[in-house]
């Protein structure tokens, strides 16, 4: 029977796949918990020469590994990871801050790209607030000093942002939909990009 | 109330009318806000109109939104004043020719009780206005040549949004009739003076129309213009033939004989003849002609019962000659004849006037009422593109003849949409105007469009012509001899002082060919020298000649208005001309002197055009022998 070939990092691994019924996430499971001590994740996946990109969470781990002939695995450390992390959040920051200013300009003037544009905005607030948590608790769990201050201390001021936000979009009220982002959530951006980052990633 | 007080002391000298009903309103206003910044915002129907932070940084950025604008305009429409910060904005930019129309008077009286608009109300060109009418009228004085920029925040979009469309639909309809009026002004003009000179030797035999002036007071009149209704109710003016005035436009006198109607009147102006709109037979010797002063000189000899004739406002020279010819009236049209009808059926002094036949939009079965010049007609609507175009069966054409227009709308009967084009569209406007007008002037004459199709005319009672004539037309009236009491006693023309005013005319229109001819030649001698090495001295001089010429040329053409006029196409051209270079920058010193060159050589052979226009129209005046003689001058020029 074809056993399918595990590399980490370039090293060749040899995994029991017992009766070849085992998932691609216990390959993965078994990987970092034997990681963890290192400070290591698994960054990437690659399967039969083809990178996965998005793989955490998705469908692909549920997948039997003996339908397939090699699993490339590439690691990195747990300071990469939050690094990595730390540049993702503030990339969103910048361009959250940007469709916020474009958004704004299309209220208060009427033009018509204001709502796609508003949907982009809620999208980045989550995807920042998302991240930013996700850090805040890899670097409590990890011991890693990530952020100046509390980030949590944001997240309500947010929400609450983003539902006035709703309400005035529903409301179809422009100009408060434009003073919420320019005067109330655009702040809080700014806020968060001084007060939290020990250095810009 | 001190700050409302200021305001509207401003706004009284822009529009009066305005301000008494602002001073005069009792009904609720809007609560001002003061934004953190200290500027003035309020709610309106639980909606934000203005930043709660910083109103001015907002406004300033849709300032810079409308002067960004590649194409600058010279006009910017503001549909909603809010607190005035897009006022104040344009107008820190430099940008004072600023008309804003105010859709709520509720917001109009809350802004002007709290802050304080009197400096920008007071600038430049800027006007305010809450009546819809007003604000196209005030659209229809612009020039057609002005590029408008029709501008709103999205507060008033979303709460206004029907009346931001209808204002849209409207400034587009004023300002694209104002476009082709232009046009059709620039295309007739030269006609329309040429045919008035042809013309004055038929004016002696015409009564001016206003003989009849209070002849017909309380008497009833039915207008008909030619629209595709007119089928419907045409049969109906049988029962008020002899009871009422018939008027037809020319349009819809063949059509009407169909139905077994004689109009009392036809009234024409067409600057073309028109002799397929006659029968050439009994019913024509029954009726009688109005016919404009400008209109074709083959309408003047037409034979009909009587032909009367009016003079246009808007052709300086026959307001200058009405007079001499013992007419001191001029109706107020809006480019129909139907209009002019209207204005006269005032000056008669009918009650009630009665408009049938005046669908202005397109109908099922075309634009005409079928036994009319049409006789096939296929109109196809292009909704997408907005464009409308018509193949018809003309009378006197072996071909089709195919026309294509831009699809304009207007409101029906039912409130629905209607298709319309540029003319109607006008002719409608002024109608509503009109009404307007009678209403403000607190007129008693009840004003009826008994049109059974098409738009909707806002100020007149709308009904069906058998109920108009089951309400109104009773009594018999005695047409024949009122008319010829009126006209006999007229006012005779004063051929002698017309003759020396066309005397007078005459050597201006020479001296002014002359000093085009100049002009013309400096222009040359000027391009030739910048075109020579070292030339720029002499060519510096050659202009300041030019400069003195074109000074001298407005001087005698001042003392003959009616010469710009007429030979208005070619300033037109200069002037379009000057306007694409500064939008697209210049092309060239030597393109600049060939548009001089052009305009300068087509005013000089239009003088020279008229110069013999003028000597036959003199010559008609005189005793036969001395008309032969002047023949033979002008045969000899």
């Amino acid at each position: 029977m074809k056993m399918a070939q595990v590399y980490l990092d370039g090293t060749r691994l040899e995994f029991e796949d017992r009766e070849n019924r085992s998932t691609i996430r216990e390959l993965i499971d078994t990987i970092e918990k034997d990681l963890a001590g290192l400070r290591r994740f698994v960054m990437e996946l690659w399967i039969d020469g083809e990178m996965m990109p998005e793989w955490r969470g998705s469908q692909v781990l549920s997948r039997p590994l003996s339908i397939y002939s090699d699993f490339k695995l590439k690691t990195a450390s747990m300071e990469e990871v939050a690094l990595e992390g730390l540049d993702l959040v503030q990339e969103y920051m910048k361009v959250t801050k940007e469709n916020i200013d474009a958004c704004v300009k299309d209220l208060r003037v009427g033009n018509g790209r204001a709502d796609a544009l508003m949907s982009s905005v809620f999208d980045g607030f989550i995807e920042i607030v998302k991240t930013v948590d996700a850090l805040a608790r890899g670097g409590e769990k990890y011991r890693m000093d990530l952020f100046r201050e509390n980030p949590a201390q944001y997240f309500n001021p947010v929400i609450r942002g983003l539902e006035e936000l709703r309400e005035a979009r529903d409301g179809r009220d422009s100009v408060a939909s434009a003073d919420i982002l320019e005067y109330e959530l655009k702040p809080l951006i700014d806020d968060m990009e001084e007060n939290l980052f020990h250095f810009y990633a | 109330m001190e700050m409302l007080g200021a305001n509207l002391d401003v706004l009284m000298a822009r529009n009066s009318a305005l301000a008494e009903r602002l001073a005069s309103w009792q009904g609720a206003s809007a609560v001002i806000e003061k934004a953190k910044t200290g500027g003035a915002t309020f709610r309106h129907e639980g909606r934000l109109f203005h930043s709660a932070y910083s109103p001015e940084k907002e406004a300033a950025c849709q300032a810079d939104e409308i002067t960004s604008n590649k194409i600058k305009p010279d006009w910017v429409l503001l549909f909603g004043l809010g607190c005035g910060h897009l006022l104040k904005a344009l107008l820190e930019k430099g940008f004072d020719r600023v008309l804003v129309y105010e859709p709520s008077t509720e917001i109009i009286v809350g802004v002007l009780a709290s802050v304080d608009l009197s400096g920008p109300l007071a600038s430049g060109s800027v006007a305010l206005y809450n009546d819809l009418t007003a604000f196209i009228s005030r659209i229809r004085e612009l020039d057609g040549f002005d590029t408008l920029l029709s501008y709103s925040t999205l507060p008033y979009k979303l709460t206004f949004a029907q009346e931001f469309i209808d204002f849209n639909t409207r400034v587009n309809n004023a300002h694209t009739t104002n476009k082709v009026c232009i046009r059709t002004d620039i295309e007739s003009r030269e006609n329309w003076i040429e045919n008035y000179f042809e013309n004055v030797r038929h004016l002696p035999e015409c009564p001016p129309i206003d003989s009849l002036r209070s002849a017909f007071k309380g008497v009833p009149m039915i207008i008909a213009g030619a629209g595709p209704s007119l089928q419907k109710n045409a049969h109906l003016l049988k029962e008020a033939k002899g009871k009422a005035i018939i008027i037809a436009a020319i349009t819809a006198y063949k059509p009407l004989l169909k139905y077994g109607v004689v109009p009392d009147f036809v009234i024409a102006s067409e600057k073309v003849d028109l002799p397929e709109y006659f029968t050439y037979g009994e019913d024509d010797l029954k009726t009688r002609l109005i016919l404009a002063e400008v209109a074709h000189p083959g309408m003047f000899e037409r034979k009909v019962k009587e032909k009367f004739v009016f003079f246009n406002p808007f052709v300086t020279l026959s307001r200058s000659q009405a007079p001499l010819w013992g007419s001191s009236y001029f109706p107020s049209t809006g480019g129909s004849v139907t209009t002019a009808a209207f204005d006269m059926a005032m000056m008669f002094g009918c009650d009630p006037v009665v408009l049938v036949g005046q669908d202005l939009c397109f109908g099922d079965s075309g634009t005409h009422v079928p036994g009319g010049v049409y006789i096939a007609q296929d109109v196809k609507i292009d909704r997408e593109n907005g464009k409308v175009s018509i193949e018809e069966d003309y009378v006197t054409l072996k071909d089709k003849a195919r026309s294509k227009f831009d699809l304009l709308w207007l409101k029906g009967l039912d409130g629905k949409p209607v298709p319309s084009k540029f003319d109607w569209v006008t002719f409608h406007q002024w109608f509503e105007n009109y009404a307007a007008f009678l209403k403000s002037e607190g007129s008693p004459v009840r004003i009826i469009n008994a049109t059974e199709g098409g738009a909707y005319i806002e100020g007149m009672e709308h009904a069906t012509l058998a109920e108009v004539i089951e309400k109104y037309v009773k009594n018999e009236v005695k047409l024949d001899a009122v008319i010829a009491g009126a006209v006999a006693k007229r006012a005779y023309p004063d051929l002698p002082a017309i003759a020396a005013s066309i005397n007078g005319m005459h050597k201006s229109l020479k001296k002014i060919g002359r000093i085009a001819d100049a002009t013309n030649r400096e222009v040359s001698q000027l391009k030739k020298e910048l075109g020579r090495e070292g030339g720029t001295l002499e060519a510096g001089r050659k202009a300041a000649k030019v400069k003195r010429l074109e000074d001298e040329l407005f001087k005698a053409a001042e003392s003959s208005p009616f010469i710009w006029e007429t030979l208005i196409a070619s300033i037109c051209e200069l002037k379009e001309y000057l306007r694409r270079d500064a939008d697209a920058g210049s092309k060239g010193i030597e393109k600049d002197i060939e548009a001089i060159q052009t305009a300068y050589g087509k005013l000089a052979k239009g003088c020279a055009k008229f110069s013999a226009v003028l000597m036959r129209a003199g010559a008609s005046l005189k005793p036969s022998g001395c008309a032969h003689e002047s023949r033979a001058t002008e045969a000899a020029v």
